[in-house]
């Protein structure tokens, strides 16, 4: 186990050297226009200069990378050129909104694609298992935005339930908290529900297998057959897939965030990518691989647990 | 699942939707969840403040809404765009205005307990100047500045600067404690004498800026709100939900939204803020010849149909004009707009004299800010052979780019204010005049401008907007009207050619 973790540690590391390095000579190579951003087009070559000097921008490129990993192991990871914040904090700061955008989105998703997709495989072709695949595949082929919009527009504007736009932090206030992510939770897992005909799939595979039929000869009750077996082996896939899905929602809740205009990591890195804002926007880069490692790990280890089969060496 | 079960379940979502409505038909989930029995005013921006040092303030649109609560200005803006006296009270010039001597109030001091006075207004200018913010243009005429008593100060000035005054209203006249001034941290916490004090536990960079009250402020009169709260919004659509939902108070709209804020019930506010069109920079015609005759550049304000473009691009909410000063400006001639007519035909003959029929190719901006614009300018252009080679930009590279010298013509907005001095300095002095066109007409106008004041001032910025017209150094197409929308229980005074409302101007509707 040692071993295997130290195994990631390493790949990890190697992810994010390879990572910052490909972001910061994309970036870097048009900092005059990020500096000329920052002074405005009235500036006079000589105010141009003096900000790139402050900013360090007039060094060599490979300089520059050094200075900045050199400060980055030791957790400073500089300024924001455009909000003057140090970047942990910007970074620490749009956390919340993000992770409770998608860790919840994922534990609800789970929950519902788990529950329908396996009522789906257990009653196939019947009402709910027809009725399921129509309303998931609706609701995935809309995009995002107007499944977001549509909520505010009858749960925020029409019948004013919940908050149109804002995040509260869980330890603030956790009822508010609820309240405020209820809308932005619900348009990503609606625009995902298509994980539950996955889930269908496998438990419907898993159900026309040899063994379950000889369990059944048994004399096992079915419900005993079903959580003890079929669900276990129709488990990793799923948690492939979910394990995508989250990585894929950490990158993808921009649309989401702007809508209901959440805090997150998403418009930090967009508005950081746009505008050339460098330190911020690899002060995300690192924070995203450093969560994405955690949660392929996590899977994994979930997985060796639910397959004794799988050896983590 | 059992009925039991379901029934519970049920039951317990009930609840929670029910407690979620008691907590107020308009939720403010990023505020404080202690209740608070003072008036509050949310505001929704659509720009973040970059830094709270005082250096780097910026006084162009809704900007002075995230630092005005906390510094405040040694002169205040008035609702006609004029300025009058706020930590100043008194201020003259010499006889050729190149010393303007003011007289500071005597009661205020910082949030620090610094004292503010004369040497605190030098510490801060000097500090301006001493920086590379985007404003630090607004100090160009400031050569030394001098504490003449206590509460006494002199500006001495390089040459005569006529907005000088509308300047120390703005970010130049932003004061700070100069204590603090030095300080890295002031760039997150500033330290002001302003109305308001920024509750930096309650703010989160880039999202929310809260501000309690200054209890030690000189004139809690013009602030009725015992507590402001900023929001930053991005995204038009959540500005407008969040209005609607009576999240925020008070915020800036796009025109394609007036009808759903009108339906639901805000009040909206139009604005004339910006003029938009070309800007003919290459007059000396270094990269496109033809550019040089003036002719060709009047056949281009001729062959755009304003009218036309307003309605279908900004549905209407503007003003068709062919002059870059505001209409707030003294040098503003409504006369002028009937200078270039939409004539298609008048156009090509005036291409035709000039020897130019065949037309040219001139390289262009392909920049998503004015990417609706663009079909029309090709296919106006187009009449009188006259061919565009887009050349894309990125949003990094687009200011840059502008002011290179690379591209000829620009589509722009540029500001319209009532300082009539402001606008026409596009066409003089500004970056903006990027192939550095010097005409001595023009210039012994704007000189005259620069160094007279009172009626030959005014005369000469009428003069040199006349010029500026009849040579068609740019083809303006109409002012642009900005919206802002508030709700109902807000009276509200906008300044004229102001994008943000200044805080003072905002109120309780009776």
């Amino acid at each position: 186990m040692v071993l295997y973790l130290l195994k990631r540690l390493a790949s990890a590391i190697v992810l994010l050297v390879l990572v910052t390095t490909a972001t910061f000579a994309v970036m870097y190579s048009s900092s005059e226009n990020v500096v000329r951003s920052l002074v405005g087009e009235n500036a006079t070559p000589e105010q141009l200069a003096q900000r790139t000097s402050e900013l360090g921008l007039d060094r060599p490129l490979w300089e520059q990378f050094a200075s900045w990993a050199g400060k980055a192991v030791t957790g400073d990871f500089g300024i924001s050129y455009f909000t003057s914040e140090p970047v942990v904090v910007a970074v620490t700061n749009r956390l919340p909104a993000t992770l409770s955008l998608v860790i919840t989105s994922m534990i609800v998703l789970s929950i519902v694609s788990a529950v329908l997709g396996t009522l789906a495989a257990i009653r196939t072709g019947g009402a709910l298992d027809r009725t399921l695949q129509v309303v998931t595949e609706l609701f995935s082929s809309v995009p995002k935005f107007w499944l977001a919009l549509i909520l505010v527009i009858a749960f925020a504007l029409t019948v004013p339930i919940f908050p149109a736009t804002g995040f509260v932090p869980l330890g603030e206030d956790p009822l508010g908290w609820a309240v405020a992510i209820f809308l932005p939770v619900m348009a990503i897992v609606l625009g995902e529900l298509r994980v539950t005909s996955m889930v269908r799939g496998a438990v419907s595979d898993e159900l026309s297998k040899d063994y379950v039929r000889t369990l059944r000869a048994r004399g096992l009750k079915n419900s005993e057959i079903l959580f003890r077996n079929v669900l276990r082996n129709a488990a990793p896939p799923w948690l492939t897939l979910m394990s995508m899905k989250f990585v894929a929602l950490l990158g993808g809740t921009l649309v989401i965030e702007k809508v209901f205009a959440l805090p997150g990591l998403g418009s930090l890195a967009t508005n950081a990518a746009l505008s050339g804002d460098v330190p911020v926007l690899l002060g995300v880069v690192v924070a995203t691989v450093l969560i994405i490692v955690v949660v392929y790990l996590v899977f994994d280890l979930v997985q060796s647990w639910l397959n004794p089969k799988v050896r983590l060496q | 699942m059992t009925k039991k079960r379901l029934t519970g379940a049920i039951y317990a979502t009930a609840v929670i939707l029910a407690l979620s409505a008691c907590s107020g038909s308009t939720p403010a989930p990023s505020t404080s969840s202690s209740a608070t029995t003072a008036p509050l005013l949310t505001l929704g921006t659509v720009v973040d403040v970059p830094s709270y040092d005082p250096a780097d303030l910026r006084y162009g649109g809704e900007f002075p809404q995230l630092w005005a609560p906390v510094y405040d200005t040694l002169l205040k803006l008035d609702p006609d765009g004029g300025v009058s006296e706020n930590l100043a009270t008194e201020w003259s010039y010499n006889d050729d205005n190149t010393v303007l001597t003011m007289t500071l109030r005597d009661d205020v001091t910082f949030t620090d307990g610094a004292v503010f006075d004369a040497s605190a207004v030098k510490a801060n200018l000097e500090h301006f100047i001493a920086g590379s913010g985007t404003d630090r243009y607004l100090a160009d005429s400031i050569a030394s500045v001098d504490v003449v008593d206590e509460y006494e100060v002199a500006i001495s000035l390089s040459e005569p600067d006529p907005v000088l005054e509308y300047y120390l209203a703005q970010s130049l006249g932003a004061v700070g404690s100069p204590e603090a001034l030095s300080s890295e941290s002031i760039k997150l916490e500033p330290v002001g004498s302003g109305p308001y004090v920024l509750d930096t536990a309650d703010t989160l960079r880039g999202d929310q800026y809260v501000f309690t009250r200054n209890e030690d402020y000189w004139n809690a009169d013009d602030f009725p709100f015992d507590k402001l709260v900023v929001k930053v919004y991005s995204d038009v659509n959540a500005r407008l939900n969040a209005l609607t939902s009576g999240q925020i108070q008070g915020a800036r709209l796009n025109v394609s939204l007036m009808d759903q804020a009108t339906a639901s019930g805000l009040e909206l506010y139009p604005n004339r803020v910006d003029w938009i069109g070309l800007n003919i920079m290459d007059r000396d015609g270094v990269i496109v010849p033809e550019l040089a005759d003036v002719r060709v550049r009047q056949a281009i304000n001729s062959v755009f149909d304003r009218e036309g473009m307003l309605e279908n691009i900004d549905l209407g909410q503007g003003t068709v004009t062919e002059q870059i000063v505001g209409e707030a400006s003294s040098a503003y001639d409504a006369d002028l707009n009937e200078t270039y007519e939409f004539d298609v035909d008048a156009a090509k003959d005036l291409m035709e004299d000039a020897g130019y029929a065949d037309g040219f190719t001139v390289p262009m901006m392909d920049y998503s800010r004015y990417k609706t614009y663009q079909p029309y300018v090709e296919q106006a252009f187009a009449e009188i052979n006259i061919a565009i080679d887009w050349i894309p930009v990125t949003d990094a590279t687009a200011v840059e780019e502008s002011i290179s010298g690379n591209f000829p013509i620009l589509i722009m907005s540029q500001a319209a204010p009532a300082q009539s001095w402001d606008a026409l300095n596009v066409a003089y002095q500004s970056s903006y005049n990027a192939f550095d066109t010097v005409d001595p007409e023009f210039t012994a106008l704007m000189e005259t401008a620069q160094s007279a004041s009172g009626d030959e001032q005014e005369k000469a910025y009428r003069d040199a907007n006349a010029w500026l017209v009849d040579n068609a150094w740019f083809a303006p197409w109409y002012y642009l009207d900005l919206i802002y929308a508030t709700s109902d229980d807000i009276a509200l005074e906008v300044q004229a050619g102001s994008a943000g409302p200044q805080l003072r101007y905002y109120a309780p509707a009776e």
